[in-house]
């Protein structure tokens, strides 16, 4: 995940002003070739430069847990790979749609505390059972979460979306908060500020996912899937609905696209991967607590967002990867271990120098196409 | 039947009255224009008969059927396209992707047609795919094809927004200040492509204030001024109509 190249040749060389005289419309240009290396953030260029580079990547990561088997990095590994999911989820809300939501933690906590209830309070407090059996349960829930989340998206998103900028950012933050004190509170269902604990591990059958080395790979699988998903809903009819919105709301309506009704897709979308990553979470931690789900975790993940790039597929991800490796790298150094408050400061001037530097993130938001080109198969099919 | 009818249109902005008692008809296959002086509330009609907002009073009826007050969304749907008098593109997109979203009514697939990509999907997005090229060439934009709207020279960018209003399959054509910021050749090719879109079964009505382009296009001109319309008829008639000439150069003493 190092190409983070100079992306110099992407800027369009000349940009006209509504005003200045134009060139006859069928004068073609001559574009230079793009380096292999932009070809992967554009979509023009070669495809097959993207598919290695992909390619590459994923063998990167896949071999990761042979070379370093450290705990503590293969755990931060998984860790990173649950924050490349919810930053590209929240992505989705911020980048893509251009809706600012400070409260994604919300889904993420809703996603968490479902499999812990279900498990923990539901299934062995309330009828008795033995989850350590129903490990198919442990995969069905990571889609019932996000499905639960997603149903809360489009609860919360109903009344919110008519807000615009500001105002709804306020209200998102103020349900990330709502979401958290709730759960600290009803001690009933979530046991409050004690946690719930014996949240059993994804397993089949016997085969338990109980060391890191497994842990990771499912995490891998997670993101792969996750991201795999999200890029076909963005190069879709649904994507750039959601991309006119953010450009112009005003002319999307004009297209025909009902926006609220696409905002609170995006909304739910976005929230669907934070509830599956909340199952895994707590699947994979046996434990939740409130303190998981600070409002903190929603800047952090804003943060990812605006540090890879807002509006494309692999700026989140690298915003992920780079900052929370670089959180547990700090800890490293003897003088932030004695002033663990430092490592906070350094994350933020990180950022205060990122947006002065390079406001669009490290990979930049440069555009994905938002479709894809099905001419393969007419030979085919057709 | 006229394809568009507003019968007394009204809509007051808090204590301005920007539109006041407006007839106004658009019949199939014809081009017309409306004129007047700046504020005299031409976009305000193209508002209020798509739905940007709702007409304080009066009706608009669309092939038989009232719609006033319905969203702009709606009103797409119905078969209404526009341009913006300051042209609203969905500037990160490219050209191609700007017309695609043209087409998103016309299409029907959502999120799980977007992953699954079955072959209902594919074959709308195939179809909108070619169409949309179709478009791009029909305006003369395909060398900008995966060009970002913004980085367009100004006049590509209005047809532009001509092409992607065409995706959206309309019945009618709202055109605001096509010809805005346009040099004679430009316009003299804008006047072409309206003809052309025209000789293929659309009614068009269009705000302009490039006389050249309105009297040379148009069946049909409506004045407006203060809100109110003074005058209608051929080019030919309404330049001659001494109140319009009073709305635009004042009363001679």
């Amino acid at each position: 995940m190092e190409q983070n190249k100079p992306l110099g040749p992407l800027e369009p060389a000349e940009s006209a002003r509504p005003g200045v005289p134009t060139e006859a419309p069928e004068a073609g240009r001559f574009r230079a070739p793009l380096n292999p290396v932009a070809a992967l953030f554009t979509g023009r260029g070669p495809e097959w430069v993207r598919y290695a580079l992909l390619g590459g990547v994923l063998l990167v990561a896949a071999l990761l847990p042979f070379v370093i088997q450290s705990d503590r990095w293969l755990t931060l590994f998984t860790i990173v790979l649950i924050y490349v999911v919810l930053a590209s989820g929240l992505n989705i809300v911020v980048g893509f749609t251009g809706l600012l939501d400070l409260g994604y933690v919300a889904f993420y906590a809703i996603g968490g505390y479902y499999a812990a209830i279900i498990f923990v309070q539901v299934l062995k407090n309330g009828f008795g059972l033995d989850i350590s059996e129903m490990w198919w349960l442990t995969w069905v829930n990571v889609l019932v979460g996000g499905g639960l989340a997603a149903v809360a998206g489009s609860l919360i998103g109903y009344p919110t979306l008519r807000l615009r900028g500001d105002y709804l950012a306020i209200m998102t933050l103020a349900f990330g908060e709502i979401i958290r004190i709730v759960a600290n509170n009803w001690v009933g269902l979530t046991r409050g500020p004690s946690g719930v604990s014996g949240v059993p591990k994804f397993a089949i059958g016997d085969f338990v996912f109980k060391t890191n080395f497994r842990s990771y790979f499912l995490a891998l699988a997670l993101a792969v899937i996750s991201l795999f998903v999200i890029s076909r809903l963005v190069r879709s009819r649904v994507g750039r609905a959601w991309t006119a919105i953010r450009d112009d709301e005003v002319a999307a309506a004009a297209m025909g696209i009902n926006t609220s009704r696409y905002k609170l897709l995006s909304y739910s979308c976005g929230a669907f991967f934070a509830g599956t990553m909340g199952v895994f979470f707590g699947q994979y931690l046996n434990f939740i607590h409130p303190s998981n789900f600070k409002l903190m975790e929603s800047f952090v993940m804003l943060c990812l967002v605006v540090l890879g790039g807002m509006g494309g597929l692999v700026g989140p991800v690298v915003g992920a990867v780079i900052w929370i490796t670089l959180q547990e790298w700090l800890r490293d150094f003897e003088f932030i271990q004695l002033h663990p408050e430092v490592r906070g400061m350094v994350m933020g001037i990180v950022l205060v120098l990122l947006m002065i530097f390079r406001p669009q993130g490290i990979i930049g938001g440069r555009r994905v196409p938002l479709y894809r080109k099905l001419r393969r198969e007419r030979v085919s099919k057709e | 039947m006229p394809v568009l009818e507003t019968r007394s249109l009204t809509k007051v902005f808090g204590g301005l009255t920007a539109v006041n008692n407006v007839d106004l008809h658009v019949d199939q296959d014809e081009i017309v224009a409306l004129i007047g002086p700046n504020g005299a509330g031409k976009t305000t009609v193209f508002n209020a008969v798509t739905g940007v907002y709702p007409p304080s009073s009066g009706s608009v009826v669309f092939q038989g059927r009232e719609i006033s007050g319905f969203p702009p969304h709606k009103a797409t749907q119905l078969g209404i396209a526009r341009t913006f008098q300051n042209i609203r593109l969905f500037g990160e997109m490219s050209a191609l992707e700007n017309v695609l979203v043209g087409q998103h009514c016309r299409t029907k697939y959502t999120v799980v047609g977007a992953v699954f990509r079955g072959p209902r999907s594919r074959r709308e997005e195939r179809g909108a795919i070619a169409r949309a090229e179709e478009l791009l060439e029909y305006v003369g934009l395909s060398s900008y094809q995966d060009e970002a709207a913004r980085n367009l020279p100004y006049g590509s960018q209005r047809r532009l927004e001509i092409a992607r209003a065409l995706a959206t399959q309309p019945s009618l054509l709202f055109l605001d200040e096509p010809a805005a910021g346009m040099n004679p050749q430009e316009s003299g090719a804008l006047m072409d492509l309206i003809r052309q879109i025209r000789a293929g079964g659309m009614t068009i009505m269009m705000i302009e204030h490039d006389m050249k382009v309105v009297m040379g296009i148009s069946d049909r001109v409506i004045v407006l001024d203060h809100g109110e319309k003074i005058s209608e008829g051929t080019p030919e008639y309404v330049r001659g109509d001494p109140k319009v000439i009073e709305a635009y150069l004042g009363k001679s003493a």
